[in-house]
C-alpha cells in the first residue's frame, strides 16, 4: 500500500486504482491518515483530522462502489479543506482565536458539491488568520513548514493546503485566493494551484475577507486534477448573488483545445528589479521553452501594474474591516479567554476584539476603517477603486482581439522561492511584497493557474511557478496551456 | 497624505472596536501603519480623471433573489437556528441574550 505516496500518484492515477479494485477506498484512506498524521508532526499542515468519521464513511463508499456503474471523478479521493470554509458540524476557526470554539451550521457550496461526488475529507488545514497573510506565519494556533524544506515558510495564505498536497498527505485541496492566496503557496511547495474568474465558483460558506476578491478554488499535484476538483465546484448558486451563471461543461474537455494557436502575452511590467535571479531565469527559461515550441510569444504592457498593490492594500483592508466586524466574540461562540467574564456589551466587544483577534487582521481592520473614514475615503478608497478600473483595463486592452490582443497571459507567481521562517513576519510591508504579481488579476477578477516550471525539485533547490492567465470565465484555455507545458516540461518525477 | 498619530489611532480603535492598551504595541502600530500610508502615495501620480470607480469584482448587474423560503433544507432550519443559539455565550428562549446597551 505504501506505493500510494511516490510523487507520480495523482487523483486520476488513484481513481484509476479505485476502479480497477487494486485496493479499497478504506485501505487507501486508512493509509493516508496513517501517512498524514505521522508527517505532520514535522509540517502542521492541519488543524484538525476527520480520521474517524472519514474512515466509516470510506467504508460506506466501498459497499457503493461495487453498486455505482460510473464512479464520479472525484469518487472516494481525499481532499484537504482550507479552515476558512464550512463544513456543517464540524469546527472553522479561520485559525482565529475569537473563532477557536465555533462549530459551522451548515456546508458551504463547495463542500454540498464535493459530498454529491462522495470525496473524503481528511480534515481542515491552517491557514494566516482570517487568510491574511503570505506565509502562514499569522495563524493563532500553530507554524506550518514548507515540505520542501523545513526551515522555510510554505506560503499563504492557504499554506496548510499546499503544504498538505506538496507532502503527499492529501491528493488535492480546497484553498481561497484574495490576493494570490493559492497561487503563491502553491509555487513556494511546487503544486498547482487554480485561482478561478470571479464569479466562477460560489463563495457561500466561505468566511469572507474581501468579497470583492475572494474566490475558492483547487490546489493538486498536476493541472488535469486541478480542472478535475475545479469542475466539480464550480457553477451558479443561489446563495451567492455573485455567482455566474456560465456553462462550465466544456471544462472538462480542455485537452481538445488546440494551444499551439495560442498567442501568448508576457507582461514587461512584471519582470522589474525586486525579482530574485533564480525566479527570472526559471520563468525566462519556460518563456524560451514555449517559443522553442512555435507559440507565438508578444512582449505586451500592463501599464498599471505598478500600483496593484497600493490599490489592492486600500481596497481589502476597506472591505475586511466591514466583513469582520461581525467576530464580536458572541454571534459565533465565544472565545476561551473572556467565557463567562460579566461585562457591559461594548466592553466585552473591545476586549475581545482586542485580545482574540491577532495582529495582522487588527493591522487591516484599521487600516480598512482609515481609508473608509470621513476626509480620507476620497482620497484613498475612491482612488483605489478608480486605479482598480485603469487596472482591468490594462488587462482588457491585451486581451483585446480587435487590437492585435493575446489568448492568455504568461508571468511570475512570486518575485523569490519560499522565503525563511521569521524572515519577513516583522515588516508588513515587505511581505505584503510578496503578493505583488498575483494582485493584478483578483483586482481585475481574472482565471489564473499556477503551476511549477520544473517539476522536479532536486535537493537544495526550491520551486519556481509561473502562472497563466486568462480571460473572464476561459479557465478551459489556461487549464488547456498549462497541461501542454506540465506534460512536456513540467511532469513530476 | 497620511496623517495618523495617537489621537487619531484612539478614534480608529473605537470606530473598529478594539482595545489596545499596550504602549509598545500601539507605537508598532503606528509604526506599520504610518509606513503603508506613506506607499499609497504613489497613486497620487495616477491619472484617474473620468475613471469611473470599480466597486465589484463582477461585470453581473444587480439581481434580487425571489421572495421565497430561503433555506435549501427546510428540515435542517430549526438544527440549524439550534447549532447557532446553542453557541452563544448566553441564551433564553431561542434568542441571544446580550449584556444592557446602555448604563
Amino acid at each position: 500500500m505504501n506505493t500510494f505516496f511516490n510523487k507520480n500518484f495523482t487523483i486520476e492515477e488513484y481513481h484509476k486504482g479505485l476502479r480497477e479494485k487494486k485496493f479499497s477506498v478504506f485501505e487507501a484512506i486508512k493509509e493516508f491518515f496513517i501517512y498524514a498524521q505521522k508527517e505532520d508532526v514535522k509540517i502542521g499542515a492541519f488543524l484538525e483530522f476527520y480520521k474517524d468519521e472519514e474512515l466509516d464513511r470510506a467504508q460506506e463508499l466501498d459497499l457503493q462502489l461495487d453498486k455505482i456503474e460510473k464512479l464520479s471523478p472525484l469518487f472516494g479521493v481525499p481532499i484537504a479543506i482550507k479552515d476558512n470554509i464550512l463544513i456543517n458540524k464540524h469546527r472553522t476557526t479561520s485559525a482565529s482565536k475569537i473563532l477557536k470554539n465555533y462549530i459551522a451550521s451548515y456546508d458551504a457550496t463547495v463542500i454540498k458539491k464535493l459530498k454529491e461526488q462522495n470525496v473524503v475529507f481528511l480534515g481542515k488545514t491552517n491557514l494566516d488568520e482570517f487568510a491574511m497573510g503570505s506565509s502562514t506565519e499569522n495563524s493563532a494556533f500553530q507554524l506550518t513548514r514548507n515540505p520542501l524544506d523545513i526551515s522555510r515558510v510554505p506560503g499563504g495564505s492557504s499554506g496548510g493546503s499546499a503544504a498538505a498536497v506538496a507532502a503527499n498527505m492529501s491528493l488535492g485541496a480546497l484553498g481561497s485566493d484574495t490576493g494570490g492566496s493559492i497561487r503563491q503557496p502553491a509555487g513556494f511547495c511546487g503544486v498547482v494551484g487554480l485561482k478561478p474568474t470571479y464569479g466562477a465558483v460560489s463563495r457561500y460558506g466561505l468566511m469572507s475577507l474581501a468579497s470583492s476578491l475572494d474566490q475558492i478554488g483547487p490546489l493538486a499535484k498536476t493541472v488535469k486534477d486541478t480542472a478535475t476538483i475545479f469542475k466539480a465546484i464550480s457553477g451558479w448558486d443561489k446563495m451567492d448573488s455573485t455567482s455566474a451563471q456560465i456553462d462550465y461543461s466544456s471544462v472538462d474537455n480542455f485537452e481538445d483545445v488546440n494551444v499551439k494557436d495560442l498567442v501568448i502575452g508576457v507582461p514587461k511590467e512584471y519582470f522589474v528589479d525586486g525579482m530574485s535571479d533564480e525566479v527570472k531565469k526559471a520563468i525566462d527559461e519556460s518563456i524560451g521553452n514555449l517559443r522553442r515550441d512555435g507559440f507565438k510569444i508578444k512582449e505586451i504592457s500592463l501599464p498599471h501594474t505598478k500600483y496593484a498593490l497600493s490599490c489592492y492594500y486600500i481596497i481589502l483592508p476597506a472591505e475586511c474591516s466591514a466583513n469582520l466586524a461581525r467576530y464580536d466574540g458572541i454571534k459565533y461562540s465565544a472565545p476561551d479567554e473572556l467565557k463567562g467574564e460579566d461585562m457591559k456589551l461594548l466592553e466585552t466587544y473591545l476586549k475581545n476584539r482586542g485580545s482574540a483577534v491577532g495582529e495582522e487582521p487588527r493591522r487591516r481592520i484599521l487600516l480598512g476603517s482609515f481609508v473608509l473614514s470621513s476626509g480620507y475615503y476620497d482620497a484613498y478608497y475612491s482612488k483605489a477603486q478608480k486605479v482598480r478600473r485603469l487596472i482591468l483595463n490594462d488587462f482588457l486592452k491585451a486581451f483585446d482581439k480587435s487590437q492585435d490582443g493575446v489568448d492568455v497571459i504568461m508571468a511570475p507567481v512570486t518575485p523569490t522561492t519560499a522565503f525563511k521562517i521569521g524572515e519577513k513576519s516583522d515588516d508588513p510591508l515587505s511581505m505584503y511584497l510578496s503578493d505583488i504579481f498575483t494582485i493584478p488579476t483578483n483586482l481585475a477578477g481574472l482565471p489564473a493557474v499556477s503551476l511549477p516550471t520544473l517539476g522536479d525539485f532536486k535537493e537544495g533547490k526550491l520551486p519556481v511557478n509561473f502562472q497563466i492567465i486568462g480571460k473572464h470565465f476561459d479557465e478551459k484555455t489556461i487549464l488547456a496551456l498549462g497541461n501542454y507545458y506540465e506534460k512536456n516540461y513540467g511532469q513530476l518525477s | 497624505m497620511a496623517e495618523i498619530n495617537e489621537s487619531s489611532l484612539e478614534h480608529l480603535l473605537s470606530l473598529s472596536r478594539m482595545e489596545e492598551k499596550d504602549q509598545n504595541r500601539r507605537t508598532k502600530i503606528l509604526k506599520d501603519l504610518s509606513k503603508i500610508l506613506d506607499y499609497f502615495n504613489e497613486l497620487k501620480e495616477v491619472d484617474t480623471e473620468n475613471i469611473e470607480p470599480m466597486s465589484g469584482g463582477t461585470f453581473l448587474s444587480d439581481v434580487l433573489r425571489v421572495d421565497e423560503e430561503k433555506y435549501r433544507d427546510v428540515s435542517s432550519k430549526k438544527e440549524q437556528r439550534d447549532m447557532a443559539v446553542d453557541q452563544f455565550p448566553k441564551n433564553e428562549n431561542g434568542y441571544l441574550k446580550v449584556p444592557g446597551v446602555f448604563e
